[in-house]
């Protein structure tokens, strides 16, 4: 199902009268059966955004559509969703099991006739909003009628006393009740139709609901066992514990079945939290940065097996994280949150080669990118003093920029490359050499630039060094991109 | 306004390089068994002597005849122990054995006699009856009307605090002033508020405190009724309303600061869950709830079996007095031990072996069903 995020705004009013607006006009879609990562600092409001898809913090402003459905103000017992807390909320007195299925012991069907009941009191219910509309039209109508009465009164006064202004006014008044009284007038025989159409229905419904209850007396007799499954409203024990099982299975825990939680590691409770979470099959899958308590190999696997069974499932899924090389690898799309604001939203790939300011592309990336000042004087971009980019003309406007390059970003030259550089340190990694420093002149301006090993020999002992970058971001001193 | 200014760290660290610290002192310390012990003393000196010494005597007093304070034996009850032994007056209990073979010529002035006398007196039996009628009444409700009214002070916003006030006030209230209260509500004179109610309603008044029947009752409208026999029921309604209403205060407080401990998330999870606020209740707050909800059930079911003042403050009537003609109608185990040790009794509070017997057996049945208590919350709570 698809989700929808329209200017959604959460401010908490803390003690003292103090505002925190943890989420600011939010906008975003998740598209149906899709895994969307919110990323961003720690306290940058992504609990409190998924605290609200879920139904347990009221928005302060702004609408969540499920789908057609606006569910902003639907309670989450409701709203069918699967939440994993960021420290999983485990019911410590229920063994594992017991917790993969408490929410399948919440499920109720509507029994043996649920549909033709149901049908009965849709029908009742259209019957009711009719009726309450036709009211509400004919009292419209006779409201405009008394309102243009008082209105042609008022108008004679004012012609009498020869006021322009207010006869003006009252026409005005006469013209807008009239056309209010024309679209109510019109509307009700629509509405009396359909009173009249929906009570054939409900006439329909009952007849079907009757035939239906015979139908399953007879059913009752000639099939005992069928009459029992159709008319079930709660899961049986066996169906419970088939899906526990095969929860509990996806998740790698069939072992632990039996076990309280405080009997489980940190990284086996996170799964029997999103085995919980997946029992009822959500249709939304929120997930509160799963992966912070495990160990570093644990995490790996489990964040393959989440993407794995959300997959497998389609259920459209939001996971937070504050980890960028989680999101990256994990999500279809990343929105990048700083201090409640959406910084980008964008495929991961695009986050990352495409940053919209300076805060994604510090977010992202490891090691971080470097930044340095260069300068815009008449339309050229200037490193040092000296022409930076050649291919392109920058506006007229004179002022101060950020220059960024990631650390991979970097090709070694022999002389005359346009990043001169002041090293350091050369760190020996591996596969790579890592070159530690600053650009010259820039001391404050710390560098990272990764290169191959093969380049060994040309940088080890030098002290300066030349460099052109594949690729360079420009920035404005607040943060947004110089397209 | 002078701004303050911060030190740097390492101006601290300067200012305090050369000062000398304090040396090591060579005092003797105690060792840690001894300075608990030393901390306890007081108030094992206090329980010694009001808790461990009258229990104690106690035990000697419900196991020998003719116990007596005044007498040779002085005021420690093992002496009277020894006397029993060496008082050629002292008279042997019946049917006991004749010890002059083995003491020459004393007798065996102990032994289970005063347990005989209390369990055959039909009026002990009697008030262990309705001791434990009050028991079983009183203590579950109470605990479900604190945990309701805790649950919903829990949840409600607004006026919390005037609510938790108004529900804590019976706490800080004296409960034999609490008990006359209930004695005005539900008497058949002027501020019996229960009566005027119930003859408003067109009901006959109610005879609710014991008192003899065909005492005049004013109507509202004037005339007068005679006031019917008193029924047991009737007064022990009274009885249970007041002693429900003198223990919810502390009982709510425990819940209150139980369901605060209670991290919200597990009721966020359940509603995500898709569970109704009463299965959240029943399937999450209550177990969580638990270790709370044991210690209130087993101190309620103590406290009610040592029922006293919650019988006497609702007739207000004297230490004595428990309703009825005959002063007994729902006199407590506690009650009666209390009329052996009186003047009133046929004893004339001579024999305290008779009372030490009862508070003896009425020890035995608390210790019995506290056990039983404890064996079958094992399974139930979850801590
Ligand atoms: N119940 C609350 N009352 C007041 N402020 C809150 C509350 N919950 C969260 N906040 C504030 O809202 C901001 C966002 O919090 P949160 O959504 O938990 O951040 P994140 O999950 O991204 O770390 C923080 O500044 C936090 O202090
Ligand atoms: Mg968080």
């Amino acid at each position: 199902m698809e989700v929808r995020i329209e200017n959604l705004t959460k401010t908490f009013i803390g003690r003292k009268g103090v505002e925190t607006t943890a989420v600011n006009h939010m906008n975003f879609t998740i598209p149906d059966g899709k895994l969307v990562g919110l990323l961003g600092p720690s306290g940058c409001g992504k609990s409190t955004t998924l605290y609200m898809i879920a139904g347990l913090h009221k928005p302060t402003d702004g609408h969540i559509w499920f789908g057609d459905e606006d569910v902003t103000n639907l309670p989450p017992e409701n709203r069918g969703i699967g939440l994993v807390f960021q420290n999983y909320a485990l019911y410590p007195h229920l063994s594992v099991r017991q917790n993969i299925q408490f929410p399948l012991d919440n499920v109720r069907f509507a029994g043996a006739f649920g549909e033709e009941k149901n049908a009965v009191a849709d029908a009742k219910h259209d019957i009711k909003v009719t009726k309450h509309d036709i009211d509400e039209s004919k009292k419209a109508v006779k409201q405009a009628e008394a309102a243009i009465a008082k209105a042609k009164v008022k108008k004679e006064h004012f012609e009498k006393a020869e006021d322009a202004v207010g006869v003006e006014e009252c026409e005005e008044i006469i013209k807008r009740s009239e056309s209010l009284k024309k679209s109510a007038v019109e509307r009700l025989p629509k509405l009396e139709a359909h009173l009249v159409d929906a009570e054939k229905k409900l006439e329909e419904a009952v007849q079907n609901l009757e035939k239906a209850k015979v139908a399953f007396e007879e059913l009752k007799v000639k099939d005992p066992e069928a009459a029992k499954e159709k008319g079930k409203t709660k899961l049986s024990k066996a169906d419970k514990d088939a899906i526990a099982y095969e929860m509990a299975r996806i998740v790698d825990i069939d072992q632990y079945l039996d076990r309280k939680p405080k009997e489980l590691s940190g990284g086996q409770q996170q799964r029997v939290a999103i085995a919980r979470a997946l029992a009822k099959k959500p249709k939304v899958l929120l997930l509160d940065e799963p992966l912070s308590n495990l160990d570093a190999r644990l995490r790996l696997q489990t964040r393959e097996e989440i993407k794995r069974i959300q997959r497998e499932t389609g259920i459209t899924t939001v996971f937070v994280t504050h980890d960028q090389e989680e999101a990256m690898s994990i999500s279809d799309t990343i929105v990048v949150m700083k201090l409640g604001v959406v910084q980008q939203i964008d495929e991961p790939q695009k986050v990352y080669e495409e940053p919209a300011n300076l805060f994604v592309a510090k977010f992202l990336g490891s090691p971080a990118i470097n930044v340095f000042d260069g300068e815009i004087k008449g339309g050229k971009l200037l490193l040092n003093g000296k022409v930076f980019d050649t291919d392109k003309v920058y506006g007229k406007v004179d002022r101060k920029v950020k220059i960024a390059v990631r650390p991979e970003s970097f090709t070694l030259v022999k002389k005359g490359g346009s990043i001169p550089v002041t090293v350091k340190q050369v760190e020996n990694i591996g596969r790579d050499i890592n070159v530690v420093g600053h650009v010259e002149d820039q001391p404050e301006n710390h560098l990272k630039v990764i290169i191959p090993s093969e380049l060994r020999e040309e940088v080890l002992g030098k002290e300066k060094l030349s460099f052109n970058p594949k690729r360079f971001y420009v920035f404005e001193e607040e943060g947004d991109r110089v397209k | 306004m002078a701004e303050k200014t911060l030190k740097l760290p390492s101006e601290v660290y300067a200012e305090i390089k050369d000062k000398p610290l304090i040396g090591k002192r060579r005092r003797v310390q105690l060792p840690q068994w001894a300075v608990a012990w030393l901390v306890l003393l007081p108030a094992l000196v206090f329980l010694a002597l009001f808790m461990f010494y009258p229990i104690i005597n106690c035990f000697f007093m419900a196991f020998i005849r003719d116990f007596q304070y005044v007498d040779s034996g002085g005021t420690f009850a093992l002496s009277n122990f020894f006397r029993a032994f060496s008082d050629p007056c002292l008279q042997p209990f019946e049917g006991a054995i004749h010890c002059t073979k083995r003491l020459g010529k004393y007798f065996m002035a102990f032994g289970f006699n005063n347990f005989q006398t209390v369990l055959s007196n039909g009026l002990f039996l009697q008030s262990i009856l309705n001791t434990a009628i009050l028991v079983i009444v009183e203590v579950p409700l109470t605990i479900i009307i604190s945990l309701l009214i805790a649950t919903f002070l829990n949840n409600i916003k607004a006026l919390k605090g005037l609510y938790q006030t108004i529900f804590f006030l019976p706490y800080v209230t004296n409960s034999i002033a609490l008990g006359l209260v209930f004695s005005i509500l539900f008497s058949n004179t002027s501020g019996g508020i229960m009566n005027y109610i119930i003859t408003r309603l067109g009901g006959q008044p109610v005879n609710f405190l014991g008192d003899i029947a065909g005492l005049p009752y004013k109507m509202a409208d004037g005339t007068i009724v005679e006031l019917p026999a008193a029924s047991k029921f009737n007064q022990g309604i009274v009885i249970v309303v007041n002693s429900v209403w003198n223990g919810l205060a502390f009982k709510i407080l425990v819940f209150m600061a139980g369901l605060a401990t209670i991290d919200k998330q597990y009721t966020d999870a359940a509603r995500i869950d898709g569970a109704k606020s009463f299965t959240i209740w029943r399937r999450i707050t209550l177990p969580l709830l638990s270790p709370q909800i044991l210690y209130i059930t087993i101190t309620s079911f103590i406290g009610a079996f040592k029922m006293y003042t919650g019988v006497i403050s609702v007739y207000g009537q004297g230490a004595y007095y428990f309703g009825g003609i005959n002063k007994t109608d729902w006199m407590p185990v506690v009650g009666w031990i209390y009329l052996q040790m009186s003047n009133e009794s046929q004893y004339k509070g001579i024999n305290l072996g008779v009372p030490a017997a009862g508070s003896l057996v009425l020890l035995a049945i608390i210790m019995l069903i506290t056990a039983v208590q404890f064996g079958v919350s094992k399974k139930r709570v979850h801590y």
